[in-house]
């Protein structure tokens, strides 16, 4: 197994994951924040969703560019965030070895803050996301919802695996 | 790159990602290793915890190539089973000891397996998996209980650690 199969695998089996803790945020809870200088639970969900979308345009023109974008409606950002992995998930199976090591850049303001291989920012990105679904998960109580099987039962579903 | 070389390098990341585990373990007082955003959710203590154990425990699974529910209640706090090791965490020091013990235990244990013990299906209830998925498995665990644990630094009204400050 490569290590593009492997991340495959991985996105695959992260996928439903992702899907399951972001529809278990209440809609009208979007503004909660733990603290004053933590993201609003809306921005954590726009951070994951546009997080693809600068994987996308690293694996479609092996260059992004990192823009602070106001949310769209949450369900727009959803309909978004499933899209978008879906359309990650589907190109990454197409490429070939030297695709998924050639350089890319990444960019802030205009500026190349990150230079390296594409898969290791499509690896790299993963599991950021992954901090910030847990992140989120920490909200969902607090925000008056409930924590789905993540990966294993949760109090709230202790017979989902 | 073969198993054993991507294992490797998965190590050696962990590693660094596991010291900023210990810098965010660090910023707790003890009083706060109980402290609960909610009635029901995880104190940090369990979180730790449960990490850590967890690592410890699917890097032994790999080895011995079986993972049963038995071993996976010795990693969950909520059961009789988890509980002597959530005593023993009495301080954010102990805290921070145990965690780099388990870590180290798990590295060890995976750093020695062969490519061959690395290929080979380890049994679990939810279908057998080659070992190199456990330490996948641990990896990922990580990565979301410690971002959960971020977000009650912030409940607390602490600056969690820079998430990718390897450097120090």
């Amino acid at each position: 197994m490569t290590l593009r199969e492997f991340y495959l695998q991985r996105r695959q089996a992260e996928f439903p994951v992702f899907m399951r803790v972001l529809k278990a945020i209440s809609k009208d809870q979007l503004n909660y924040k733990p603290a004053e200088r933590s993201p609003s639970a809306e921005q954590l969900v726009w951070t994951l969703t546009t997080e693809l979308k600068s994987c996308l345009d690293v694996v479609i023109d092996n260059k992004a560019e990192w823009k602070p974008v106001p949310p769209p409606p949450i369900d727009e950002i959803l309909e978004k965030f499933e899209r978008w992995s879906n359309e990650l998930t589907d190109r990454v199976s197409k490429m070939d070895e030297e695709a998924w090591n050639r350089t890319a850049q990444f960019y802030v303001n205009g500026k190349v803050v990150s230079e390296q291989p594409v898969g290791t920012f499509l690896w790299f990105i993963l599991f950021d996301a992954i901090h910030h679904r847990g992140q989120l998960a920490a909200y969902l109580r607090p925000m008056g919802g409930k924590v789905p099987a993540i990966y294993g039962p949760s109090a709230d579903e202790p017979s989902k695996m | 790159m073969n198993d054993k070389q991507r294992l490797l390098a998965q190590l050696d990341y962990f590693n660094m990602v596991h010291g900023v585990t210990l810098q965010a373990i660090g910023t707790l007082s003890n009083e706060e290793l109980d402290f609960r955003p909610r009635p029901g959710m995880r104190s940090p203590r369990e979180l730790i915890f449960h990490i850590y154990t967890q690592e410890k425990i699917l890097a032994e699974a790999a080895r011995q190539g079986r993972f049963d529910m038995e071993a996976a209640n010795r990693a969950s706090p909520e059961s009789d089973a988890g509980v002597p090791g959530l005593k023993a965490l009495a301080t954010v020091n102990d805290a921070r000891k145990y965690a780099a013990e388990c870590h180290q235990i798990a590295e060890d244990t995976f750093r020695v397996m062969s490519e061959e013990d690395l290929a080979r299906p380890v049994e679990s209830p939810f279908g057998p998996f080659p070992a190199s998925q456990y330490l996948a498995f641990a990896y990922d665990e990580h990565w979301h209980h410690r971002g959960q644990l971020y977000t009650y630094l912030r409940l607390l009204g602490k600056e969690p650690p820079n998430l990718y400050n390897y450097g120090s």
